[in-house]
């Protein structure tokens, strides 16, 4: 893995069409353990799905392989996350999601953040996590010699 | 109001049929979640839970709790790795109050006394 030190400005990633498309609601609220229900809140921590829609994927990757030379045999361990939300969101509902990306920083630790917006370009939330690019060597090691 | 306790409760079991139904679900594909040889070649014995999936769980139980009206925000610091097939005991209580109406509690999911992921949430009281 190689990084580039002069990574701390946020950098834009763009703004993606997201939608709380109700098979893949009810698929993960039953995998969350909750009774799939179009007609009651979706569950919290959906939004952070969306992630991996695979547009906005390949446009992390893009940016992460592009601005800050990341490549190669590197596992992300996501450190946090939250989620912030002004009032739930509704099922077939279309939303905006405006991502934006920081680091890796001299440790490997990205941030991205995202704000959800509505069709009527009301603010209704945020996203935040930190993922640690490990490479596969360190992961191995520190993972023999952890406690 | 400060140190009520949400209802102990144990998450349902994440093993590797459970995880697969998240990442179809989710599109995750991080390879220590999927894959045991990707997991075991990183010094795993197999497979890890997504920390989103337990943080799924977690802010199901507090929005279940009848005295927890709405989720304003919920943070997570995953703490340590979740091998699947752990049992989690999550526990939960309010430690302050925050703007007007709005209340913070500590959320937990550990395995015995160990916590493995550490969260914090923002509510509106019913």
């Amino acid at each position: 893995m190689s990084a580039r030190i002069d990574m701390s400005a946020l950098r834009s990633v763009g703004v993606f069409p997201v939608t709380v498309e109700a098979g893949r609601m009810r698929h993960f609220a039953a995998a969350i353990g909750v009774i799939p229900d179009e007609a009651g809140p979706v569950p919290f921590a959906f939004p952070v799905s969306w992630l991996s829609n695979p547009e906005i994927r390949a446009a992390l990757e893009a940016e992460l392989q592009r601005d800050a030379g990341i490549a190669g045999d590197v596992l992300p361990v996501h450190l946090d996350q939250s989620i912030a939300l002004a009032e739930p969101l509704r099922v077939g509902e279309d939303y905006l999601l405006s991502l934006a990306i920081e680091g890796p920083d001299p440790r490997g630790i990205v941030q991205i953040t995202g704000q959800i917006t509505g069709p009527d370009a009301r603010a209704l939330g945020s996203l935040g996590l930190r993922l640690a690019l490990v490479a596969l060597d360190d992961a191995r090691t520190a993972n023999r010699t952890g406690p | 109001m400060i140190g009520t306790r949400l209802p102990s409760i144990d998450l349902p079991l994440a093993d590797h049929a459970v995880i697969a139904a998240y990442l179809a679900a989710s599109g995750d594909d991080n390879p220590l979640h999927r894959d045991p040889c990707a997991a075991r070649s990183a010094g795993f014995a197999d497979i890890l839970v997504p920390g989103l999936l337990i943080m799924a769980q977690m802010a199901e139980h507090l929005r279940a709790w009848p005295r927890c009206q709405e989720i304003v925000q919920l943070q997570c610091r995953f703490v340590e790795p979740v091998p699947v097939g752990t049992r989690l005991r999550c526990d939960g209580r309010i430690v302050a109050t925050a703007a007007v109406g709005l209340t913070v509690v500590r959320l937990t999911a550990a395995q015995g006394r160990r916590i493995l992921i550490l969260g914090e949430a923002t509510i509106r009281l019913a």
